[in-house]
């Protein structure tokens, strides 16, 4: 009987003290460096969002939309699967990162890289590098007074 | 107690009731009636959607409120008339077709975000008038209204043909002069070099790209939003969705770009955050007065985004 309060109060202690759990659950900002938005995409069929950033050179390129595009010019596209925003029925938003892909115009050649992850068909159809490239290249800048 | 006491006690008594009941008389001929106004233009919704609206909402959000009659007694009307004017100003269902149908969109996913997340009723209203509680088969009821009043439409080919125009005229625009909210927040197209921290639809209608300054980044990756840093900075960049030859929704004419900023001591009314829109391509700020976030963006805000401290589009919480 005596034991009963310390062992009352031991319990409280040991539950009021414990520390919250440990979660890893993070929100994560896409850094994209010194690249700036050029335009973005969403696939209603794959649930996936994505975000073409490039340099000041690649910027200018799809602005002029000629097809011509200078050595120097770098893009990334990045891919987000989405969800429905919990705070906001009837909005989705972008979530886990599925993909990077960065793309390079050299003299004579473009560079065409996978940096993370896996690219995802475009309407059921997985296109091949090249294809991939002009996808990219094809993108015309969103308006943005 | 002797007699003499007791006679003074009860002369005490009804002095004190007296002097109540004189102020309550009083407090009655100071009590400003809530204002009477016209239906001009109520909402056309079907039968049974607009029987849910009619019970649950209309005592506050119409100007043909059925309260009560206590709710007119003063001090009780002094409060029930502050949140019934309150309430028509956010969203008035007698005066509804007076907004554009852009505007009557917006209001119906807010008011379907409000009872499906059981914001609306209020609960201090709902404590006293029960019957006005929203059954989820009710809620049910709304948003399957909802989605076939706004519901997913592929982009017809005004919208493309409107995008292409707006994207040449874009083009060949010259820098426009920084246009100034009613609030005084100036638009800048500083954010264009900012972090994005997220990307939206929304109705299936319009997508956004949302950027943040430094400080809202840090404070997004640190989780500090009770409250956020004054200094923090989100602006939001709307788009029309039109679909491109790979099946994708690619932006189309430019609708507006919203900016929320963080300054505690300046925005007191609204949760410390400043709000801003600017529409169009011409940029014109939204609002006729400093006030007009109060009467609008921030119903939502605080009701349905308080664990984000107001915003909602923070990036989501992932497992790593």
């Amino acid at each position: 009987m005596k034991l009963i309060i310390p062992i009352f109060v031991s319990m409280m202690i040991l539950f009021s003290c414990r520390p919250e759990a440990q979660t890893s659950a993070r929100r994560i900002v896409y850094d994209a460096g010194d690249q700036q938005v050029i335009s973005h995409a969403v696939n209603k069929k794959s649930a996936t969002m994505s975000i073409l950033y490039g340099n000041a050179a690649a910027y200018n390129a799809a602005l002029a939309g000629n097809g011509t595009h200078q050595p120097g010019a770098q893009y990334t596209l990045v891919t987000w699967q989405y969800h429905e925003n919990p705070l906001f029925y009837g909005s989705n938003i972008n979530g886990e990162l599925l993909s990077v892909e960065k793309l390079a115009v050299k003299p004579g050649k473009t560079d065409y890289q996978v940096e993370s992850g896996k690219v995802l068909p475009v309407n059921g159809v997985l296109l091949d590098t090249e294809k991939r490239k002009n996808y990219i290249l094809g993108y015309r800048p969103s308006i943005m007074p | 107690m002797d007699l003499k006491s007791n006679n003074l006690m009860k002369i005490t008594t009804w002095k004190v009731v007296a002097v109540l009941v004189a102020i309550f008389v009083v407090l009655q001929c100071i009590n400003e009636p809530l204002e009477t106004k016209p239906v001009t233009a109520e909402i056309e919704a079907p039968a049974a959607v607009a029987a849910i609206f009619e019970r649950a909402c209309y005592d506050c959000h119409s100007n043909e409120p059925e309260l009560p009659w206590y709710n007119q007694v003063a001090p009780v009307s002094w409060q029930v008339n502050k949140d019934i004017s309150r309430a028509r100003e956010v969203m008035n269902f007698s005066e509804w077709e007076k907004l554009t149908k852009g505007e009557q969109k917006g209001k119906l996913w807010g008011i379907l975000n409000m009872v499906k997340a059981g914001k609306m009723p209020l609960e201090r209203y709902a404590l006293l008038h029960p019957g006005a509680r929203v059954t989820p088969a009710e809620v049910e009821t709304i948003k399957n209204y909802v989605l076939s009043v706004t519901g997913d439409q592929p982009a017809d080919s005004n919208t493309i043909n409107g995008a292409n125009k707006a994207y040449d005229e874009w083009k060949g625009l010259k820098t426009i002069t920084a246009p100034v909210s009613p609030n005084g927040i100036t638009y800048s197209d500083a954010f264009k070099s900012w972090k994005v921290i997220s990307m939206t639809t929304l109705y299936d209608k319009s997508m956004r790209v949302i950027y943040g300054n430094d400080i809202a980044v840090k404070a997004i990756e640190t989780e500090n939003f009770h409250p956020w840093p004054d200094g923090a900075a989100v602006v939001k960049a709307v788009w029309e969705q039109v679909e491109n030859e790979y099946g994708e929704v690619r932006p189309g004419k430019f609708i507006n770009a919203q900016f929320m900023v963080k300054d505690a001591a300046r925005y007191k009314d609204t949760e410390g955050w400043g709000f801003a829109k600017f529409n169009g391509q011409e940029l014109k700020p939204t609002g006729k007065a400093a006030n007009f976030a109060s009467i609008s963006c921030i119903s939502c805000h605080r009701q349905l985004a308080e664990e984000t401290g107001y915003l909602f589009n923070v990036p989501l919480k992932l497992n790593l």
